[in-house]
């Protein structure tokens, strides 16, 4: 039980528990983050998705305290940022790589020089082992030919690599990446994404990202929190909040990228006629198993609407079918059948 | 008419004076640019990281922010609103203490400081505001420390127009060093009101405000070609 317990803990990287912001301006309090708690396990890309002004980048701040909570904390392996002195504040961000948005890489300093100044500034490295390391990263991300060049000659994707070469110089175990492919065309957002994941898994890293597009965290996160107004919504993995999102905003959202959820309009009145939203993921989905459902049961449906696809390295499908029964034995037996393929059946109506 | 002027110049034999003072006049804005480039960088970084928008979320650190901000902001105002040539005479006893003379080149340097640091540390608070986007968030995220914030990333990224603030202050000063010669300040401007003033004697007038306008240009064109160097853009 108490071993239990403890793997459980040092699974987890990152702990936010009651987490808020309150941001006053004389008498008028704006709440930017009220009652957050989550944790980050691990070596898991962990997405916090949510409109503009959500809350999303605070709270990722908070994490490295950028910013700091007006109540609750934040604790880091078991350790609690809120009570480190400056000076361990200093160190333990030196083992946190920060993506920003906007790269925000400086204009006077040449690409090596950028990803080198977090190893001058945690003073651990020889000048020459520096240089090395700065060799080493940029060849990580795929600029080492660049390495001599200054930011204002190189383009966006190519600006954000330095980015993420200088917030893997020092080794870090978690990566903060805020709205990191924002800036960012379509083409060069997919190779971003994809050089993250890579590197994700090479150096298993924790990354924790914020993005308010739904396709970023389709194609990067394990985990997902939706957040809205400074609250958390709705969270959990990204195939459950993709295939069966509960709250309005996650609705939106999906819809947004084109991932609809709304049921579509009832055909005729007909009682008998029962509208049900089918949805699978992970082993299930390599199976034939819309066929088999129909045959098992015996009963014929029309497919009203729906998509099949992946979701990071999980294959997915979710399917609206109009499924005409003489009685309610009928239906109960297909759901019985659907229930035994592992696939979700809900009724619509 | 060219012939009265070309034996006028012919009999110009001022150019001792001209010489000495125009070296008068170099000596006393590079010395004071000097001066006021260390500390009014120095007054300038303070103001910046005092500022409203850079205040920390620790209490303690706040008030001396605040503090250390509104003292400074309030000695920068008081003394850019004091005309310089009400200032020269003003501190006429501070000068005499710290260099022993409230004349020549050497009692003309304190005023010129201190007329000139607290703008110079205006402009380079601007500078670094402008300049900043993100630069301080970037070093607080990797864990850097005020000093080497300042030091490796916002001197290097504001080198360009901390660079041109340099220029439009040295420009100025050399305006001033020749106010400083109505109080027997030294230089040209020293040489223009002795002779061409007190005197009437228009050439010498006219050849100290060529020489001055020559020394800008040739002050504005390196600092421009100083600037285009540093920016990386």
């Amino acid at each position: 039980m108490l071993s239990g317990f403890v793997a459980s803990r040092d699974r987890t990287m990152i702990q936010i528990q009651n987490a808020s912001k309150v941001y006053a301006a004389g008498a008028i309090e704006f709440r930017a983050l009220n009652d957050i708690t989550l944790s980050v396990e691990r070596g898991e890309v962990f997405g916090i998705i949510g409109r503009s002004g959500a809350g999303k980048s605070t709270l990722l701040r908070l994490i490295n305290h950028l910013e700091q909570p007006t109540s609750g904390r934040v604790t880091i392996e078991n350790c609690e940022v809120g009570a480190l002195d400056s000076k361990q504040l200093r160190a333990l961000r030196q083992r946190i790589g920060f993506v920003f948005q906007h790269f925000n890489l400086l204009n006077s300093k040449s690409v090596t020089e950028n990803v080198r100044l977090p190893l001058q500034v945690a003073g651990r490295l020889a000048p020459r082992a520096q240089r090395q390391r700065v060799q080493e990263v940029l060849a990580l991300v795929g600029i080492a030919d660049q390495a001599d060049k200054y930011p204002a000659a190189l383009s966006g994707g190519q600006r954000q690599r330095v980015g993420i070469a200088r917030a893997l110089a020092n080794h870090p175990d978690i990566l903060l990446c805020d709205e990191a492919t924002s800036a960012l065309d379509p083409e060069t957002t997919a190779a971003v994404l994809q050089l993250l994941l890579d590197i994700q898994h090479r150096l298993n890293l924790t990354i924790v990202l914020v993005t308010h597009s739904m396709s970023v965290i389709r194609t990067m996160a394990d985990r997902v929190a939706v957040l809205d107004r400074g609250c958390v919504v709705e969270s959990g993995r990204v195939a459950e909040v993709f295939l069966r999102p509960r709250h309005a905003v996650t609705r939106a959202l999906l819809a947004e990228s084109g991932f609809d959820t709304s049921i579509p309009p009832a055909a005729a009145g007909d009682s008998l006629k029962h509208m049900i939203e089918l949805s699978y993921d992970g082993a299930a989905a390599a199976q034939p198993l819309l066929t088999r459902i129909a045959r098992e049961s015996g009963l014929d449906f029309s497919i009203l609407a729906g998509s099949a696809g992946r979701l990071k390295d999980t294959a997915f499908g979710r399917f609206t079918v109009e499924l005409a029964v003489q009685d309610e034995a009928q239906l109960k037996r297909f759901l019985s059948v659907c229930d035994a393929h592992d696939v979700r059946a809900e009724l619509q109506r | 008419m060219i012939e009265k002027t070309w034996s006028d110049l012919r009999a110009f034999d001022y150019w001792p004076e001209i010489g000495e003072g125009t070296l008068d006049t170099l000596a006393m804005t590079g010395c004071a640019l000097l001066f006021t480039v260390i500390i009014g960088l120095l007054i300038g970084t303070l103001l910046f990281l005092t500022s409203p928008a850079h205040r920390s979320a620790r209490p303690a650190y706040k008030r001396v922010q605040v503090w250390v901000y509104q003292l400074l902001s309030f000695a920068v105002n008081v003394l850019r609103s004091i005309p310089f040539l009400i200032l020269l005479i003003l501190i006429i006893p501070a000068t005499r203490a710290m260099v022993g003379t409230s004349l020549g080149v050497r009692g003309a340097i304190p005023p010129l400081v201190i007329a000139s640091a607290p703008f110079f540390a205006r402009l380079v608070e601007s500078v670094f505001r402008e300049v900043e986007g993100g630069v301080l968030e970037t070093c607080r995220a990797i864990g850097a420390t005020t000093r080497q914030t300042v030091f490796w990333a916002l001197l290097p990224e504001a080198s360009a127009p901390l660079c041109a603030a340099i220029t439009v202050t040295a420009i100025a000063l050399i305006g001033y060093s020749a106010m400083a010669g109505v109080i027997g300040g030294g230089g040209l401007g020293d040489l223009a009101v002795r002779y061409g003033y007190q005197r009437f004697d228009t050439r010498v007038m006219l050849v100290t405000v060529a020489i001055l306008v020559l020394i800008v240009q040739i002050v504005q064109w390196g600092g421009d070609r100083l600037v285009a160097r540093l920016a990386h853009r």
